[in-house]
């Protein structure tokens, strides 16, 4: 298992018994058929046992993931998944619409155009008038407490009063690392905690590139075109290429308390007001849609207990059902419906189990999709 | 264009077919070309700066080697020099100039100076600057003829496995090559093949993985909430995520030189088995430390005794080798760091072994028990130095890295080092290839354990699985493109 340990023999010992000489000297093909042989033994192992035992299934690649989505100058950045230009089907809201909503499953259910636009506590009052626009017959709008009038992410809201400059592919490097240490230097004057400000930066910091360097075109254009048709190569070919979900769960210990502090600070510094004014564009934005002839329908995704509760002390659930009986849109509530911590999902199979108390580990994002899905192909006064 | 992007996979492809299916010489220039295609990828507005490199240094060979006097062949040789270091000052070391000029002018409280810079440091700038200046050299002492054609010689500086992150590969090794094809065996097609594996593994698989997990943590750090595990972990990650970066890459380029039929030199030989800085740096990054070892530390010392002279010598060697991984005052105090290890070895060395070394050093096997234990105390102690010392690629500027210190060193007697976190650090499992790898060239080295193609076999059928398995959608850029 050398790096390269029989190339070049630089000291003795390292050949005593002449092995490595007489492998070279045979002319044989052997070790690599060897070799594709048993790696494809691994990977038929591995897709056979994966499906059932090893933690979660595997994930059928996202082809389009990650398109950044601009809501209006300096509202944003949200993320589109699948085309959402024209995409028939459409659900919208923040992280838990991105982790609890397989694609995959919608397909399989028989949706071909689905699509999905969300953000880190994507405010509904900014993301939905973006959407107005988009040729989706149905939306599957995503309402929580988070959802309503959330400083979709502070820091950036912070960050993006003064807009970032239009970069040079030129000088990108540079002139985005100064930028980014000038705004570190302001954002923390201003009184954000450094954790906060590195955290945001750093994947703000990569979000710039990536859309100077694709305004650019040229070579990252080519490069984004070879990736599409490989990565689309990949899931027309092989099932268990994409493991992305599998990858990140596994990595991480669920702990179904691990966001009820985060949840708790998000909801904090949303004032009553701001909240009563995201609720009122809400009402209009779904309203507008239905007038529209949008089939749209509100849910509320599956939390712990603990983050449940801290969203009950900020906002009551008959305060999320009035929103969706003012715009007359059916709202299907699952929020109790998450696992708490410590407890076996095998005992509650009726639950989902959350990674962090308020996203779906994968297979129970995928149980989920499958029932969200039969409930919105149903009619709509299913609400 | 990276090694890991499916766009490069199609250029070599490409060029493969085309260098053994067109006469030599067309094969050549293909080659050339690709060469040239993949480095402006990056962007295109750089390809001049290495086409004025090749052109200034292969002129500047040839007059050195036709000159008659000694002044024309220096003043040729100083053409070279001011012009390679020059692009490579300007480039990669104005914006680090500019900043310290502006603090200094701040200082002084007079006006300070435009830090705002239109360019970015070249990619593979280092290199193969690294490599033309090796080429004027060599012919002005009289080692190396110069070569014969402007395309041979293009090609050596622009050849794509090596040109942004090495291995620096010398003109006395590559040029030759270029004289004729050589038709690979089957073992050396599998042989790149495997190294390819080895170099994707490492890289997508450990690095990637990696990667995000040092950010996360050194992300903890300016608020207090990272522990001494947490910095010793991320420690312990960084180490293995700039191996696996770095090694992975010299592979992936010496793999794909072997399919087409060339040699390119080792340039990592499993580091963190090292029992002192001296010997750490023969085994990472080898040729970069020999080219530093041939150009700067010989004729600094001058091979005139031991003492003060060589010390000075190794120190500003060392300190050179932090500058040239970067221009932040990070790396000088990473060439420092590793300077004044280097220094104490040799003066442990020159005091107390009389300045000499075990027979076959470093490869010198340990007799007995009791050698076995102290070498591998020693080797444990010495990744204690090595581990710390990655902090400095990683850090933002040196306070940090003096914060980093003082969570891992000093805040365990104060406040303990929160052990439950190792408990939860699944990460580790990524260490463990890189552990493996290192115990079984230290069963190689110390028990002449032999490698056995099966070995080979099974190792990279794991490693194809892992790839496909456990590798990351968002991949992040090669670390040592930055240098």
């Amino acid at each position: 298992m050398g790096e390269h340990g029989m190339e070049e023999p630089t000291w003795q010992g390292m050949d005593p018994d002449g092995a490595v000489a007489r492998v070279r000297r045979a002319q044989s093909w052997s070790p690599l058929l060897a070799t594709v042989g048993l790696a494809l033994l691994g990977l038929v192992v591995w897709q056979t046992l994966a499906v059932s035992r090893i933690p979660e299934p595997i994930m059928h690649p996202n082809r389009f993931d990650g398109v950044i989505y601009w809501a209006g100058p300096n509202l944003g950045p949200f993320y589109a998944k699948q085309d959402v230009s024209s995409a028939e089907l459409l659900f919208v809201g923040d992280s838990r619409v991105y982790d609890d909503t397989d694609l995959d499953v919608v397909r399989q259910a028989g949706e071909d155009s689905v699509g999905l636009i969300w953000g880190p506590n994507a405010d509904l009052s900014v993301l939905l008038p973006a959407i107005m626009d988009l040729p989706a017959k149905r939306l599957v709008v995503a309402l929580s407490p988070s959802t309503l009038g959330a400083k979709t992410n502070p820091v950036m809201r912070a960050s993006l009063v003064t807009p970032p400059p239009v970069f040079e592919p030129l000088s990108l490097e540079s002139a985005l690392g100064i930028w980014v240490d000038g705004e570190r230097e302001r954002l923390i004057e201003e009184g954000y905690s450094p954790f906060i400000v590195d955290t945001h930066l750093s994947s703000f910091r990569k979000v710039l590139r990536e859309t100077t360097r694709r305004s650019e075109g040229g070579t990252h254009q080519l490069d984004r075109l070879v990736r599409e048709r490989l990565n689309y190569f990949r899931t027309a070919s092989i099932r268990t290429l994409a493991t992305r979900r599998w990858h990140r769960e596994w990595f991480e210990v669920p702990n179904a308390d691990k966001l009820v502090q985060a949840c708790r600070i998000t909801l904090e510094v949303i004032s009553e007001e701001e909240r009563a004014a995201a609720e009122t564009i809400v009402v209009e934005k779904l309203r507008e849609l239905v007038a529209r002839g949008v089939d749209v329908r509100c849910v509320r995704f599956p939390v712990s207990p603990s983050v449940l509760s801290v969203e009950r002390e900020f906002v009551p659930d008959a305060r999320l059902e009035a929103i969706a009986t003012a715009a007359g849109v059916p709202y299907y509530q699952y929020q109790e419906a998450g696992l708490p911590a410590g407890v076996d999902p095998s005992e509650q199979p009726e639950r989902f189990e959350t990674r962090d108390g308020s996203h779906l580990t994968w297979a129970a994002s995928r149980r989920f999709t499958r029932m969200l899905v039969e409930r919105i192909q149903g009619p709509s006064t299913d609400g | 264009m990276s090694f890991d992007s499916g766009t490069f996979w199609v250029l070599f492809g490409l060029s493969w077919l085309l260098w053994w299916r067109l006469p030599f010489s067309w094969a050549k220039t293909a080659a050339l070309a690709a060469s040239l295609i993949f480095y402006a990828w990056w962007s295109p507005y750089y390809l001049p700066l290495i086409i004025i490199s090749a052109v200034v240094d292969y002129a500047a060979g040839g007059r050195i080697h036709a000159a008659r006097t000694d002044g024309a062949r220096t003043r040729w040789l100083l053409v070279s020099l001011c012009t390679n270091l020059g692009l490579l000052g300007y480039f990669k070391y104005g914006h680090f100039a500019l900043e310290n000029l502006d603090s200094i002018a701040g200082a002084l409280g007079v006006e300070g100076v435009n830090t705002a810079i239109p360019w970015v440091v070249p990619v593979g700038i280092s290199f193969y600057t690294f490599q033309t200046l090796s080429y004027s050299i060599d012919i002005y002492r009289g080692r190396l003829a110069p070569a014969k054609s402007f395309r041979d010689f293009f090609l050596f500086v622009a050849f794509f496995p090596q040109l942004v992150a090495g291995p620096i590969v010398r003109a006395q090794e590559l040029l030759p090559q270029f004289r004729r094809r050589q038709w690979p065996s089957p073992w050396r097609i599998q042989n790149g093949l495997y190294l390819i594996v080895w170099g994707l593994f490492t890289k997508i698989v450990v690095a990637d993985n990696l990667a995000p997990e040092i950010d996360r943590i050194f992300a903890m750090i300016p608020s207090g909430q990272a522990t001494p595990a947490h910095v010793w972990l991320s420690l312990i990650y960084l180490g293995c995520m700039v191996f696996a970066d770095f090694a992975g890459y010299s592979c992936l380029a010496i793999g794909l030189a072997c399919l087409l039929g060339m040699r390119f030199p080792r340039n990592f030989l499993y580091p963190y088995i090292s029992r002192g800085p001296q010997e750490l740096w023969v085994r990472w990054h080898m040729t970069l430390s020999s080219w530093l070892r041939d150009y700067v530390y010989m004729p600094l010392w001058g091979k005139k005794g031991g003492g003060s002279r060589q010390y000075t010598a190794m120190l500003t060697t060392m300190v050179l080798a932090g500058v040239w991984h970067g221009a932040a005052w990070t790396f000088v105090m990473f060439g420092l760091y590793h300077g004044i290890g280097v220094v104490v070895n040799r003066f442990w060395v020159n005091t107390f072994n009389g300045g000499r070394r075990a027979r076959g050093w470093p490869f010198d096997r340990p007799k007995g028990p009791a050698a076995i234990t102290k070498r591998i105390g020693i080797i444990l102690l010495m990744n204690v130095f090595m581990q710390s010392n990655w902090v400095f690629f990683r850090a933002p500027d040196v306070a940090s890295v003096f914060e980093v210190w003082r969570i891992a060193y000093i805040v365990p007697f104060q406040k303990g080092m929160g052990w439950e976190v190792f408990a939860e650090a699944r990460h580790l499992v990524l260490v463990l290839p890189i552990v493996l790898m290192h115990v079984t060239q230290l069963l190689r080295e110390w028990f002449a354990w032999r490698e056995r193609p099966w070995h080979r076999v099974l190792a990279a059928a794991v490693m194809i699985v892992a790839l496909v398995v456990v590798r990351r959608t968002d991949t992040a850029d090669f670390f040592y493109f930055q240098f």
